[in-house]
């Protein structure tokens, strides 16, 4: 019985890491985390390196961002003078990243599969204008 | 009373989260209201028959005020199949392996829709007078081929469609 149970929860743990992450609901709790006031329009189509070129689109006064990766859609924030992106296809989060605005034509930071997180392997990440 | 009073006090901060989101703040939040956007409703839905066209012009004129799109379509292995586009719901023109056509769009944010067996969406604010060139990367896998539409460099998009031949297309 233990035995069966201890396996229940293997399987389990399996399908929840298959299943991976929901931009609805915990991509949307990560960005919502950030609530200052964005201090630039990061509107436009960005040089990501190895991502290539990254379009990011915000709507005057307001904070949220939506867009486009190589091939992943973007949902994001500004809060402040970081940027939180989110990258996905079909409602699952594939990589999250943040980024520091330095000035108006680079974004400097980090990204990870998954939600960022204090554990997150991350890797830097780059957009210039 | 008392109840009365707790349960409009627990009714104001159950809708707090909603006052304090920015009434600017209006883009499609999920994939099937993005889809909706960009691809327009199922109903709108048109079919393509694609040919390439190896006569056509080969370049579009940049026109003032507008934004020139290029979606090019390079060839990838064995998918035969037409590629299509629309752009905020309306369907213009398709592609097959190894083609290309032009479009010009009004300046601001677009939402276009590459369709392939399966949908791949670019969200993109267009400057005008600007040229953009949309990549189809349409790649066979069995029963799930790997689709996306994204945005080329012109540096990355020259040798492509160099490699490319004008598509022209009917509607079914």
């Amino acid at each position: 019985m233990r035995r069966a149970a201890g396996l229940f929860a293997l399987l389990f743990a399996c399908a929840m890491l298959l299943h991976g992450q929901n931009t609805e609901k915990d991509g949307k709790a990560w960005l919502d985390a950030y609530t200052d006031s964005p201090t630039m329009n990061v509107t436009g189509i960005w040089n990501g390196g190895d991502w290539g070129l990254v379009s990011l689109n915000k709507q005057a006064g307001g904070r949220r961002i939506i867009g486009s990766a190589d091939g992943w859609d973007v949902t994001g924030v500004v809060s402040g003078k970081t940027v939180y992106l989110l990258f996905w296809k079909k409602d699952k989060v594939a990589f999250s990243a943040r980024l520091t605005i330095e000035g108006a034509s680079q974004l400097t930071g980090v990204y990870a599969k998954g939600i960022l997180s204090s554990s997150s392997k991350t890797v830097p990440m780059q957009l210039k204008k | 009373m008392r109840l009365a009073k707790a349960f409009l006090m627990l009714l104001c901060a159950a809708a707090l989260p909603a006052l304090c989101q920015s009434q600017t703040d209006t883009y499609p939040d999920s994939w099937q209201a993005r889809v909706l956007q960009a691809c327009g409703a199922p109903e709108k839905q048109l079919n393509f028959t694609v040919e390439a066209d190896k006569s056509a012009p080969p370049a579009a004129a940049q026109p003032a005020g507008k934004a020139l799109i290029y979606v090019l379509r390079p060839r990838h292995g064995m998918t035969g199949f037409p590629s299509k586009i629309a752009v905020d719901g309306e369907w213009k023109g398709a592609n097959l392996p190894g083609t290309y056509f032009s479009l010009t769009v009004e300046p601001g944010l677009h939402y276009f829709c590459s369709s392939a067996k399966s949908q791949s969406l670019l969200i993109v604010t267009l400057e005008a007078g600007k040229t953009y060139y949309l990549e189809q990367q349409v790649i066979f896998k069995p029963h799930s081929p790997v689709h996306n539409l994204f945005l080329l460099s012109e540096a990355d998009a020259k040798p492509v469609l160099a490699l490319t031949t004008p598509s022209t297309w009917k509607i079914q």
